[in-house]
């Protein structure tokens, strides 16, 4: 009899700490992840683009529209980041501006991005109506 | 009577026996950041793609824990712009410039010990080992640290000869699918949200800072 007691004890606290650790385990998730953890390895590793980057990203962020999911910090400027490379200025400036607006943190930073950009884009507007002699302030940035 | 109050007893010795007493959070809880700057981890290991893995792994487990996490790739892109390109390097680069150009609050430092596939005659082990401090910008106060040692045995022979066969197909299984990277996924989880010893939870899922008072 009391050993059956001490084993429904043990059982009870067993089970207990299977409820509490798994409604640990299933918080629900503040952004809709997608290809992003994926897409900023592959960046990081420097390796030849394999497919279209930028289209997998703006697939996900229809996604995340779709099913009313934020999209995480550093998406945004990541695909601007990308744009920016591919010289789409235009769209880079745009979501440098979503994600400052999605994360005022990200101010400072995405500040001194949009400014680099503007001094970047001087050049190249430069480049294009000044013979190449007379450009300079490369070095500038 | 007594043997069934024994074995509770020692049952629950055992469950707690794992229990490392909890770090001290008074200063994490004094300079709680808004926004983490993860800088990129100094490679210890002789995998090239361990400072990839690490440093983007590290981005969703603190996110998720409400911090703004300034972006990896830009802030890569912005010390590649200005000729920094090691690890070593980029981490001695002074706060105040860390401040000034990604206007950070917290820098995350990171050293990886070990990274990827070990070739262990009877077995090949997927090992991530590393260790990170979170370090208020303004002040230079740690607010938090830890250490992670995932060790992911991929063999499941249990005869002598098979397991050395199988250790070295799986060896090569494990590098040419790159096994790293989800093991460096599960890894970075528990290295910042473990429940003895996660970061304190951000502004973006605790506004009023009220989780950590009672710790």
């Amino acid at each position: 009899m009391q050993l059956l007691k001490a084993r429904g004890a043990v059982f009870i606290f067993t089970a207990l700490s299977f409820l509490f650790l798994a409604g640990c385990a299933t918080q629900r998730s503040l952004y809709h992840w997608g290809s992003f953890p994926d897409v900023t390895y592959a960046w990081l590793k420097d390796e030849p683009e394999s497919g279209d980057v930028s289209g997998a990203m703006e697939e996900d962020v229809q996604r995340a529209i779709s099913k009313g999911h934020d999209l995480p910090p550093g998406f945004q400027a990541h695909l601007g980041l990308l744009y920016m490379q591919a010289g789409q200025f235009d769209k880079a400036v745009e979501y440098w501006q979503m994600e400052k607006a999605a994360f005022p943190e990200s101010t400072p930073f995405m500040d001194f991005l949009l400014q680099s950009l503007q001094g970047q884009r001087f050049i190249q507007r430069a480049r294009n109506e000044i013979p190449r002699a007379q450009v300079s302030g490369e070095e500038a940035l | 009577m007594k043997r069934g109050l024994l074995a509770t007893f020692l049952g629950a010795v055992v469950l707690f026996a794992g229990c490392v007493s909890p770090p001290d959070y008074t200063a994490f809880r004094e300079h709680r950041p808004s926004s983490i700057l993860i800088l990129p981890p100094v490679n210890g290991s002789v995998d090239v793609k361990a400072m990839p893995a690490v440093l983007s792994a590290s981005v969703k487990p603190l996110a998720e824990a409400g911090y703004y996490v300034v972006p990896v790739t830009n802030m890569m892109e912005v010390f590649y712009q200005n000729g920094l390109t090691e690890a070593v390097d980029i981490q001695a680069v002074p706060p105040e410039k860390l401040i000034e150009f990604f206007g950070a609050d917290a820098a995350l430092y990171i050293e990886i010990e070990k990274y990827g596939a070990r070739y262990m005659v009877i077995n090949s082990v997927v090992e991530i080992t590393a260790a990170a401090r979170l370090v208020d910008l303004r002040t230079g106060t740690l607010l938090w640290e830890n250490r992670v040692q995932e060790s992911i045995s991929t063999t499941s022979s249990s005869g002598l000869l098979g397991a050395l066969v199988e250790s070295v197909v799986q060896q090569i299984v494990n590098t040419v699918t790159d096994r790293a990277w989800p093991a460096s996924q599960q890894a970075l989880h528990k290295l910042y949200l473990h429940p003895q010893r996660a970061v304190l939870p951000g502004p973006r899922l605790d506004p009023e800072g009220k989780a950590g008072r009672s710790r």
